[in-house]
């Protein structure tokens, strides 16, 4: 064809050939137009509907909980953290044959095969079968490979420090809300927010996340940060324990505060629980008792009596009392001491724990003026440490006292207080005469871990002058010397100032005070003179012993024995070494701990670990090089049985095999008979 | 036939012009699922984040650690061995 016969302008030729080509031309156009009509209706008309068809077939919407905040202490470590573990769910309309399914489950997931087949044999969509499994379960369902049986990963908490103050912190349960402690009644910060996520579904229904879908960080929940110190924590739950067991003792409590803060450093109580097996231990164990259990305080309000007393300038620390030689009638009732003195002054009647004695100091302050002084001093209201169930104690009003209500309450019967009220009011005395608002949490950081919050140390009011509190120390120092009665508390290095305290338990069943069952306690602080630790401690029922010298001292002398040294302050006195004698192996005799051991979910290996088990492939068909191969990789003892191809293999395919398992393969050239594997096999 | 090459020229334009559409949307879904691949990396090496910091928490547990420690002859040290160079204020 000439190469210009396009550029020349040939003239349609008419007839029938001109027609057809005007015709088909026509079509074309007609059929351009109703395209355009189509495409325009399509997109600017129906527009909204097509997309939202189109979002409909392409997208789902997901609700989601973002992760939950984490528990801190107060050099950043972490007390509770979460972590993705797999659960597995069944689509029960895709399972054809339950029974068969349910009875190799029931296997691998420890469970009932009645309970199983039950689940499976209904008609849902979906179906929890187990929640939070192993890595060796999951593994083992996913070899399986049932479209009926589905991993989805789910939040789970994890203490890594199990026990580790396990009553304070609580637990959350398995749809992420706090049941318990800290992460109950703090939950508002720890909680992810819900949110949704648009995720994109392909082809075959898997769902992918599309961009965005991520949540937030900002939606995470907050990380506490609590005033706690787990090694002094461990400190005090040890030493405490210890004693407990040594004094076969029904239970106690051990608080340790900073008193210039308020900062509950830490916050020790037998019986303990591991949070992470919560379900193990009883109700009674998750309780939170230095908050919601109250007692009566005896002896070791005396120093705060005489420092009101000493405040309201009714005494002073050289007064002169009668000791009326350790008996003393009040009304109808006598009030006897173990120690009969013929006089004592001010700081004997604390040093002495004298009865006698603070029955006048507080005749002296008189009713009205002591029950102000007690209310001053936090007793009869919450400390708003911010736990649900705390009690406020039993403190009655004045002028519902008689004199033998202000007797009593001079020697710490006839009232009750939580082990919190217990420290902090020893805390007055400690830091020269103010009542702090006590700090369990010190802040609120963001998943970038930035503060949101802070929760500054508050002074609630002076209680008492400087000098009385001064007062108080020098009797209480006179306590932990010679002729005291807690001898016992002494730290090697430092001069301790605290009192002891033993009171009996009202018994119902006696109809008054028991004479065996007593709460032994001992509150004081450390060093005497610029003093880092308040410590209280109080043994329920010890059967050893009964005074708070000899049980409850010692507690508070391997805590501060141990605790002083680690917050770098310098001794002030000689050490005795006598104090120094078997202090060594309390720790070790306290809770039979195998130092080796690792937590449990490193032995499960859920998180990071190598699977303590693995699946065993099908070596079916396969070659003697890839069995080898494959036994290598997989760390698995193999015992080759023939030559040829693999034909059977003990475990069968899918069984759990520990690492350095045993394994048994028999070989068999093709179209001879395979030799049979005689080992029951499996393990080494 | 000018018309009908025309005709053709467009209607070419336009099949060409739908491939490429569709060549594009299919590129958009591929890159959402790289996209998508990257994203579930990303969590998944902060989920390996999280529980390596639960098992080094867990090892530093004290109640595992103190013994060892003692096993291995470290002691608390006696008071008098702590010294004091200068006080640091305690953070609020």
């Amino acid at each position: 064809m000439p190469r210009n016969v396009l550029r020349k302008r040939v003239p349609l030729e008419p007839g029938p050939r001109r027609g057809r080509m005007m015709f088909l031309s026509v079509f074309i156009g007609l059929g351009f137009v109703a395209l355009l009509v189509n495409a325009w209706y399509k997109q600017v008309e129906r527009n909204a509907h097509y997309l939202d068809k189109s979002r409909k077939q392409h997208h789902q919407s997901v609700k989601m909980v973002a992760q939950r905040g984490e528990i801190h202490d107060r050099n950043g470590r972490e007390l509770a953290v979460s972590a993705m573990v797999p659960s597995v769910y069944a689509i029960p309309r895709k399972i054809a044959d339950p029974m068969p399914l349910a009875q190799r489950l029931a296997g691998i997931l420890d469970m009932d095969v009645a309970v199983l087949h039950r689940r499976l044999a209904r008609k849902n969509h979906f179906i929890w079968l187990k929640r939070h499994v192993t890595p060796a379960e999951s593994a083992a369902i996913t070899a399986i490979g049932h479209e009926g049986l589905q991993l989805r990963q789910e939040p789970r908490r994890f203490y890594p420090n199990r026990s580790l103050g396990g009553a304070l912190l609580g637990f959350a349960g398995i749809d992420g809300r706090g049941l318990e402690g800290v992460e109950r009644d703090f939950d508002r910060y720890l909680r992810g927010k819900e949110y949704e996520f648009d995720g994109l579904r392909a082809s075959g229904q898997r769902l992918s996340m599309s961009q965005g879908s991520l949540p937030p960080e900002n939606l995470s929940g907050y990380t506490l940060e609590l005033t706690i110190d787990s090694r002094i924590q461990q400190v005090a739950e040890q030493a405490l324990h210890a004693q407990i067991e040594e004094m076969d003792a029904k239970g106690g409590v051990a608080l340790v505060m900073d008193p210039w803060t308020g900062d509950i450093l830490a916050i020790a109580q037998t019986p303990m629980f591991d949070p992470n097996l919560f379900r193990h231990a009883t109700p009674s164990a998750w309780r939170n008792r230095p908050v919601t259990d109250v007692l009566e305080p005896g002896s070791v309000i005396k120093p705060l009596l005489v420092a009101a007393a000493v405040d309201a300038g009714v005494v002073r620390g050289t007064t002169v009392f009668n000791g009326h030689k350790g008996r003393l009638k009040v009304g109808r009732k006598w009030i006897t001491d173990v120690h009969r003195e013929e006089r004592m002054t001010t700081l004997e009647i604390i040093q002495k724990s004298s009865n006698v004695g603070a029955v006048q100091v507080g005749q002296r302050l008189g009713k009205e003026s002591w029950y102000r002084y007690l209310r001053s001093f936090g007793f009869g209201e919450p400390t708003g440490i911010g736990l649900a169930g705390e009690q406020r104690g039993v403190l009655r009003p004045a002028k519902r006292w008689g004199q033998i209500h202000l007797a009593t309450h001079s020697y710490g019967y006839g009232l009750s207080a939580t082990a919190l009220q217990m420290v902090r009011s020893m805390g007055v005395l400690a830091n020269g005469g103010n009542l702090m608002r006590l700090r369990l949490v010190k802040g609120v950081l963001d998943a970038k871990g930035q503060r949101v919050e802070t929760f500054p140390p508050r002074v609630i009011r002076r209680v008492v002058s400087e000098k009385a509190a001064a007062v108080a120390t020098e009797g209480l120092i006179m306590v932990t010397q010679e002729g005291g009665t807690g001898r016992r508390a002494r730290v090697p290095g430092y001069v301790v100032a605290g009192k002891t305290g033993t009171a009996h338990k009202v018994d119902p069943m006696v109809g008054g005070y028991s004479k065996s069952k007593v709460w032994a306690s001992f509150g004081g602080f450390v060093p005497a003179q610029n003093p880092k630790l308040v410590v209280y401690v109080a043994v329920n029922e010890p059967q050893e012993a009964h005074y708070g010298g000899v049980v409850a001292a010692p507690v508070f002398a391997r805590i501060g024995r141990e605790v002083l040294p680690y917050l770098g302050v310098a001794a002030t006195e000689a050490i005795d070494d006598t104090l120094l004698e078997g202090e060594d192996d309390w720790q070790y005799a306290a809770e039979g701990i195998d130092p080796q051991a690792r937590p449990w979910w490193f032995e499960e290996a859920i998180l990071t670990g190598a699977p303590s088990h693995l699946v065993v492939p099908d070596f079916g068909g396969q070659p003697i090089s890839v069995v080898m191969e494959k036994a290598r990789e997989l760390n698995l003892n193999v015992e080759i049985q023939g030559t040829g191809l693999v034909t059977s293999q003990k475990p069968q395919a899918g069984a759990l095999l520990p690492p350095r398992g045993h394994l048994l393969v028999s070989m068999a050239l093709p179209g001879t008979t395979p030799a049979n594997p005689k080992s029951n096999g499996g393990q080494p | 036939m000018r018309f009908f090459l025309i005709s053709l020229t467009v209607v070419t334009a336009f099949a060409l012009a739908g491939l490429r559409l569709v060549h594009d949307r299919n590129q958009s879904v591929a890159l959402g699922f790289e996209l998508s691949k990257a994203l579930d990396e990303r969590q998944r090496l902060e989920e390996d984040l999280r529980q390596l910091r639960i098992d080094r928490a867990s090892l530093l547990d004290p109640k595992r650690l103190i013994p060892l420690a003692r096993e291995r002859g470290l002691r608390v040290p006696l008071p008098d061995a702590v010294v004091v160079l200068r006080e640091v204020p305690d953070a609020p």
